[in-house]
C-alpha cells in the first residue's frame, strides 16, 4: 500500500471516526489540553513580563547598581557599548531649610533622562523630566511638614531652590533609611554648588539602566562577577524589589494549576484511547484480513492521530488566544501599569505539549491495535484488550513525565507534582470508595433499588475508584481555594492585632526623651522607647565565628553586619520567653536575650558567650535566654537586648512605634514641628500596598483556579458521559431482567449521587488537611475545623455528578444487547 | 376422558411494526399473529433483517407494536404501564442471548442471583447456587465471565434464565457464538429445561437444525409470518 493511499484512508476514515464518542472525547482531551497549556503559559509570560515592569516602575530601571562611592565612569562606557540607556543618581539626607523650618530631607540630585522606567508625577505637570537648575521639586509631605507651597524657596546647603512642583508619585525613592525621609528633587548641575557633599559625607550613589530583557541579564551577570562589599545591585529580573518572591509564586502557581488540568487531560486521552482502540479492534483485524501489515496498520492510526491532534490544536490556539483576551480585560487592573503584550511565539507551547502527550501515552495503544490477529474476526476473545506489561506502564509513565518535566522546568517539580497527584487520586479513590459498599449496604435494607446499587457498587469498583479520585482532587482543590482565599487571609489580617503600630519614630536623642514622651502621652499616645546602638558579633564563646561556625553558618547575614542592639531591665511585652529566664531589673551582669531564629540558625543556647564590638569598645556577654519574636508585630524589635551595664554608657539614640488614626493623621506634622530632627516613618501605606497586591493575585489565581477546575468538571462530566454509554447495555439487560426504564435510570442517579457523596466527604478531609497545613505551617495560626464544608462539599459532589449524570443519560433498549 | 387444552401463554394478535422514514414508513412486518401454549418449543426462523428480533421485542414487551396486540398469560401489554410490564418480565420472561450478555466484572454467582434479585426473589444466593449446579458449574460460582469458556457462559445465561422459573423464555440465536459440540450440549439442556419446568420456548435462529428440535417452527419473511 502507497503512502498516498495510507493518508487517502486515513482522511477517510478520520472523517467517520468523528462520529463517534471516544474519537470526540480524544479530540476534546487534546483540544483542552492544548487551549489550557498554551493560555496558562501565555497569562503567565504576561504576568511576569508585568510584575517585571512594575518593579521597573518601582526602581525606575531594569537594574540599578548603588553603591557609597561614586561609581566608575568605565562602567557607563561598558553599558553605552552594550547599547544601554544609564543615569545617574545622587541621594544623600540633609536639613532642608527656610526661614522658619527645618526638616531632614532626602535629596536625590538627578539627570536626564530620569526616571528610566515608570513615571515621575507632578502637580502642577512639567514640561522636564527632571527640574530645571535651580529649581527643585518637593515631595507633598514635605511641603506639609515645613508648611510651604509651590513657588515658594528653600534652602540646601549654601544654594536656594524654588519649589516648582510638588511630586505626587515617583519610581526610585532609594532604600533603607533615606527612603523612609520626605524627598526633594534636584537637578544633579545643582550639586556641587550647595557644598553638602562633604569628605566623610554618607551620600548613596545609583547608577539606572535599562534595555532589553536579554541585555539587562547579561550585564547583571557581568556586574556581579566585579561587585565590591558596599556595591548593591537590584535587577528587576532577579530581584523583584517589589514583591520579593510573589512573581516567582505566581508564575509558580500558574504552571502548578496548568499541571493539574493537564493531568485530567492526560488521564482523558488514556481513557478516551483505551476506547477507542478497543473499538478499532475488529476494524484492525479485518484490514489485516484484507492483506494490510501490522506496520502499515500502525502508520494509518499514527497518521489518524495527527489528523486529529492537528483539528485539535488548531482549535485549542484559537481557544487559548481567545481565552488569553477575556482574562486580560479581567486582568487590566491587576498591575497598575496594565498588562503587557505576551510573547505570543509561547502559544506553541500548547500544541506542542499535546503532541507530546498523545505521543507518549497514546504509543501503547496503538501497538495493540496494529497486533490484533485477524482470528479476531472469527473469536471475539481474540479481540479483547491486552493489558499493558509493567515496564511499559513504566515507560509511559516516564515518557509523560519528561514532558511535563520540560514543560514545568524542573524534573525534580514534575516527579513530585506527577507522584503527589497520581498518589492523592488513588489514595483518595480507595479510601473514599470504601465508603460505597457501607451505603450500598444501608441503602439494600431500604430500597429494592438498594439492592442493585449494591451490585452496581462490587461490579464498577475499579472504575469508582478512579472516579472517586479524580473528583476528591477537584472538590478538594475547589474548597481549599475558596478557604485559603477567604478564611485563611482574612484571618492572617485579623491576626494582626486592631492598634498594630504605623508609624516609626527613630533618631531620637537621650535629651528629646523627655519631651517627646511628654508629647506623645498628651496626644494619648502609648509607646515604649526603646535604647538603640549599632553592634558587631566579633567572637563567639571567645573564638571568632570562623573557627567555631559552619560555612553555612557563616552566611547568616547578622554576621556580616552590624546589627541593632538594644539594652532593657524587663523584658518586651509583645516577645515570648522560649528558654531561660529575663534577668533581675538590678543586675550588674553582662546578660544578652537573643531571638530564638538567629540562636538556632548558628547553634547557640543559654550560656554561650558573644563577643560584640561597639564604637570601637568590645565587651563579652552571656545568654541568659531566648525570646521568640513576632517580626509581623510592626513594633520595635531586636535579634539582640542586652541587659542595662553592659550598653547604658554608650552614645544612644531611641526608638518607637505607634499607631495613629486617620483623625490623628496632622499630629506627626505637630511632631516633626516640635522635634525636627526626628525620622518618622509612616507604614501604613506599605502595608496597604502589600495588601492591594496579595488581594490581586488571589483574584487572578482564583480566575485561572476556577478556569482548570471549569476544564476538570468538563472532563468529569465527560467521563461520566463515557460511563453511561458503557452502561447503556447494561441497563437494557437490567431491564430485559425486569427492571423499568426510570428504574435504570433512578439506578444511575442514586449511585452518581453515592459517588458525589463520598467523594464530598473524602474531599473534606483533605481539606481540613491542607487547610491545616497551611494554617500551622505557613500562616503560624491554630488549626480549626470548618463543620459546614463536611456538608457542602458532600452536597456538592452529589449535585455535580447527578446533574453530569442526567446530561449524559441516553435510553437503553434491546438494541443495545444485539449491538454488543 | 381428553386431556385439558394447555394454557395460551402468550398471545400475539395482528401485530404490525413499521419505522418511520424518508419515504413515509419501513414496514417491517404486517399482521403477524402467534399463539404460544406453555411447554410449547416455536422456532422463529428467517432471513436476516426479515424482523424477527424486533418481533422478539413486541412480543416480550420491550418495544410497542404500531399496531395489534400481545397478551402474556391473558394480560393485554398494552394496558399495562411500564412498572406493570416490568414486574410481568421479572416473574415470567427470560431470556438467552448469542453473546450472553454478562456483566463481565460480577461472578457467575452474582450474575444469576442479579435477575432473582429484580424479581424480588426471598432468598437469591441459594437458588442462583443451586441453578449453577443444575447446569453443571457447581466449581464456577465464583468465576467471572473472562475466566468462562463461552459454553460455560451461556450455562450461566441458561442458568440465570431458569433461576426465575419463567413461563416463557426468548433465546436469540443461543448457539450462534459457540462451536457446534458445545452448541448442541446448551440446545439439548434448553429442551431438557423447557419440558421440565412446561417452560414456552420462543428460539430465534437460522440453524435449520435447531429449529427442526422445536415443535412448531415459524417462518418470518417478507413482513409475513408462516407456519411451516
Amino acid at each position: 500500500m502507497k503512502s498516498t493511499q495510507l493518508i487517502r484512508l486515513a482522511l477517510k476514515q478520520s472523517r467517520s471516526d468523528l462520529l463517534t464518542f471516544e474519537w470526540r472525547a480524544l479530540l476534546l482531551a487534546l483540544f483542552l489540553a492544548t487551549s489550557l497549556s498554551g493560555f496558562l503559559t501565555l497569562l503567565g509570560n504576561q504576568l511576569e513580563k508585568g510584575l517585571s515592569r512594575q518593579s521597573a516602575t518601582m526602581l525606575g530601571a531594569d537594574l540599578s547598581l548603588s553603591d557609597s562611592q561614586p561609581i566608575d565612569e568605565a562602567l557607563h562606557e561598558e553599558a553605552s557599548k552594550l547599547g544601554l540607556l544609564y543615569t545617574n543618581v545622587t541621594q544623600f539626607s540633609t536639613m532642608v531649610s527656610t526661614a522658619e523650618q527645618m526638616l531632614l530631607s532626602s535629596v536625590r540630585a538627578v539627570e536626564a533622562p530620569y526616571p528610566l522606567r515608570g513615571e515621575l508625577i507632578t502637580e502642577p505637570p512639567q514640561p522636564t523630566q527632571i527640574p530645571v537648575a535651580g529649581t527643585a521639586w518637593a515631595e507633598q509631605q514635605l511641603l506639609e511638614r515645613m508648611g510651604i507651597a509651590v513657588g515658594e524657596t528653600i534652602t540646601l546647603g549654601y544654594s536656594q531652590f524654588k519649589i516648582t512642583a510638588a511630586v505626587i508619585s515617583s519610581p526610585d525613592r532609594g532604600t533603607g533609611f533615606r527612603s523612609f525621609s520626605p524627598q526633594l528633587l534636584i537637578n544633579r548641575e545643582d550639586l556641587a554648588a550647595t557644598r553638602v557633599i562633604q569628605p566623610g559625607s554618607r551620600i548613596g550613589y545609583r547608577t539606572l539602566f535599562s534595555g532589553t530583557e536579554q541585555q539587562i541579564k547579561g550585564f547583571h551577570a557581568q556586574l556581579r562577577q566585579s561587585l565590591t562589599p558596599q556595591q548593591r545591585l537590584w535587577s528587576v529580573y532577579a530581584d523583584q524589589p517589589m514583591a520579593s518572591g510573589a512573581m516567582e509564586n505566581a508564575s509558580g502557581f500558574l504552571r502548578m494549576t496548568s499541571l493539574f488540568g493537564i493531568l485530567l487531560c492526560g488521564l482523558l486521552i488514556t481513557l478516551s484511547l483505551r476506547r477507542y482502540s478497543s473499538a478499532q479492534y475488529r476494524r484492525s483485524a479485518l484490514l489485516q484480513s484484507l492483506g494490510m501489515r501490522p506496520r502499515q496498520i500502525l502508520h494509518l492510526y499514527l497518521l489518524k492521530l495527527l489528523l486529529g491532534w492537528t483539528l485539535a490544536a488548531l482549535t485549542g490556539i484559537i481557544a487559548g488566544l481567545l481565552l488569553l483576551q477575556l482574562t486580560g480585560s479581567l486582568l487590566q487592573t491587576l498591575l497598575p501599569a496594565g498588562l503587557p503584550a505576551p510573547d505570543y511565539r509561547l502559544i506553541a507551547t500548547g500544541p506542542l505539549l499535546s503532541l507530546a502527550l498523545l505521543l507518549a501515552i497514546g504509543f501503547s495503544p496503538l501497538l495493540q491495535i496494529s497486533r490484533i490477529p485477524v482470528m479476531g474476526l472469527l473469536r471475539r476473545d481474540q479481540l479483547s484488550h491486552q493489558g499493558l506489561s509493567w515496564p511499559a506502564r513504566l515507560i509511559i509513565l516516564a515518557l509523560t513525565g519528561t514532558v511535563i518535566a520540560l514543560y514545568l522546568g524542573s524534573a525534580i517539580n514534575a516527579l513530585a507534582a506527577i507522584l503527589l497527584s497520581v498518589a492523592t487520586i488513588l489514595l483518595a479513590g480507595l479510601c473514599a470508595s470504601l465508603l460505597l459498599p457501607p451505603a450500598g449496604r444501608l441503602l439494600a435494607r431500604r430500597f429494592r433499588l438498594g439492592r442493585l446499587l449494591s451490585y452496581r457498587i462490587r461490579q464498577q469498583r475499579q472504575w469508582h475508584r478512579v472516579q472517586l479520585g479524580i473528583m476528591c482532587l477537584l472538590l478538594t482543590l475547589l474548597s481549599s481555594l475558596l478557604l485559603s482565599q477567604t478564611e485563611l487571609v482574612n484571618r492572617w489580617r485579623a491576626q494582626l492585632p486592631v492598634n498594630t503600630p504605623n508609624q516609626f519614630v527613630i533618631n531620637i536623642q537621650p535629651w528629646e526623651l523627655e519631651p517627646l514622651n511628654q508629647f506623645l502621652s498628651d496626644s494619648d499616645i502609648e509607646t515604649t522607647l526603646y535604647p538603640m546602638i549599632r553592634g558587631r558579633v566579633m567572637l563567639i564563646n571567645g573564638q571568632p565565628p570562623e573557627r567555631v561556625l559552619d560555612q553555612n553558618q557563616l552566611e547568616n547575614n547578622a554576621l556580616k553586619r552590624e546589627l541593632n542592639l538594644s539594652w532593657l531591665a524587663n523584658a518586651p511585652k509583645h516577645n515570648e520567653l522560649v528558654a531561660g529566664v529575663w534577668w533581675p531589673a538590678e543586675t550588674q551582669e553582662n546578660l544578652i536575650s537573643i531571638e530564638q531564629d538567629l540562636a538556632e540558625d548558628l547553634g547557640l543556647t543559654l550560656g554561650d558567650k558573644i563577643g560584640f564590638e561597639v564604637g570601637g569598645a568590645t565587651f563579652d556577654a552571656t545568654i541568659s535566654n531566648i525570646r521568640k519574636v513576632e517580626w509581623r508585630s510592626f513594633r520595635p524589635n531586636f535579634y539582640v537586648i542586652l541587659s542595662p551595664p553592659v550598653l547604658q554608657n554608650y552614645p544612644q539614640t531611641y526608638i518607637t512605634s505607634f499607631r495613629l488614626t486617620d483623625k490623628q493623621a496632622g499630629l506627626s506634622r505637630e511632631l516633626l514641628k516640635q522635634f525636627p530632627s526626628l525620622t518618622l516613618i509612616d507604614v501604613s501605606q506599605w502595608i496597604d500596598q502589600a495588601s492591594q497586591l496579595i488581594e490581586r493575585l488571589i483574584q487572578a489565581s482564583t480566575l485561572i483556579l476556577g478556569l482548570t477546575l471549569f476544564a476538570g468538571l468538563v472532563l468529569v462530566q465527560l467521563l461520566v458521559y463515557q460511563e453511561l454509554e458503557q452502561r447503556r447495555r447494561e441497563n437494557a439487560l437490567l431491564q430485559i431482567l425486569g427492571s423499568t426504564p426510570a428504574q435504570t435510570r433512578q439506578l444511575d442517579i442514586l449511585e452518581f449521587a453515592l459517588l458525589g457523596f463520598a467523594s464530598g466527604i473524602m474531599a473534606a478531609l483533605l481539606t481540613e488537611i491542607i487547610t491545616g497545613l497551611v494554617s500551622y505551617r505557613l500562616l503560624e495560626l491554630p488549626v480549626i475545623l470548618h463543620p459546614w464544608i463536611w456538608l457542602m462539599l458532600p452536597l456538592t459532589g452529589m449535585l455535580l455528578f447527578t446533574l453530569a449524570a442526567l446530561i449524559s443519560h441516553r435510553p437503553s433498549g434491546y438494541r443495545q444487547l444485539q449491538q454488543s | 376422558m381428553t386431556t385439558p387444552e394447555p394454557l395460551a401463554v402468550l398471545i400475539a394478535t395482528a401485530l404490525s411494526k413499521s419505522f418511520p422514514d424518508q419515504s413515509g414508513g419501513l414496514d417491517i412486518f404486517n399482521d403477524i399473529s402467534i399463539h404460544a401454549r406453555a411447554g410449547e418449543s416455536i422456532a422463529i426462523i428467517g432471513p436476516s433483517g426479515a424482523g424477527k428480533s424486533t418481533l422478539l421485542s413486541i412480543l416480550a414487551g420491550l418495544d410497542e407494536p404500531s399496531k395489534g396486540t400481545v397478551e402474556l398469560l391473558g394480560k393485554p401489554l398494552s394496558g399495562l404501564d411500564e412498572q406493570s410490564r416490568a414486574e410481568l418480565r421479572a416473574r415470567h420472561i427470560s431470556f438467552v442471548f448469542q453473546s450472553f450478555q454478562l456483566l463481565p466484572e460480577l461472578t457467575a454467582l452474582d450474575n444469576v442471583q442479579l435477575a432473582l434479585e429484580i424479581q424480588g426473589h426471598p432468598n437469591p444466593e441459594k437458588q442462583a447456587s443451586y441453578w449453577l449446579d443444575r447446569v453443571g458449574l457447581k466449581q464456577r460460582h465464583h468465576h467471572t465471565p473472562a475466566r468462562l469458556s463461552g459454553g460455560e457462559q451461556q450455562r450461566v445465561a441458561i442458568a440465570r434464565a431458569f433461576a426465575t422459573e419463567p413461563s416463557l423464555l426468548f433465546a436469540d440465536e443461543p448457539t450462534g457464538n459457540l462451536d457446534e459440540k458445545t452448541g448442541r450440549e446448551i440446545v439439548d439442556q434448553l429442551f431438557e429445561l423447557n419440558q421440565q419446568l412446561n417452560t414456552t420456548l420462543i428460539l430465534i435462529t437460522h440453524d435449520a437444525e435447531l429449529a427442526q428440535r422445536c415443535q412448531r417452527r415459524l417462518y418470518l419473511h417478507d413482513g409475513k409470518l408462516q407456519e411451516q
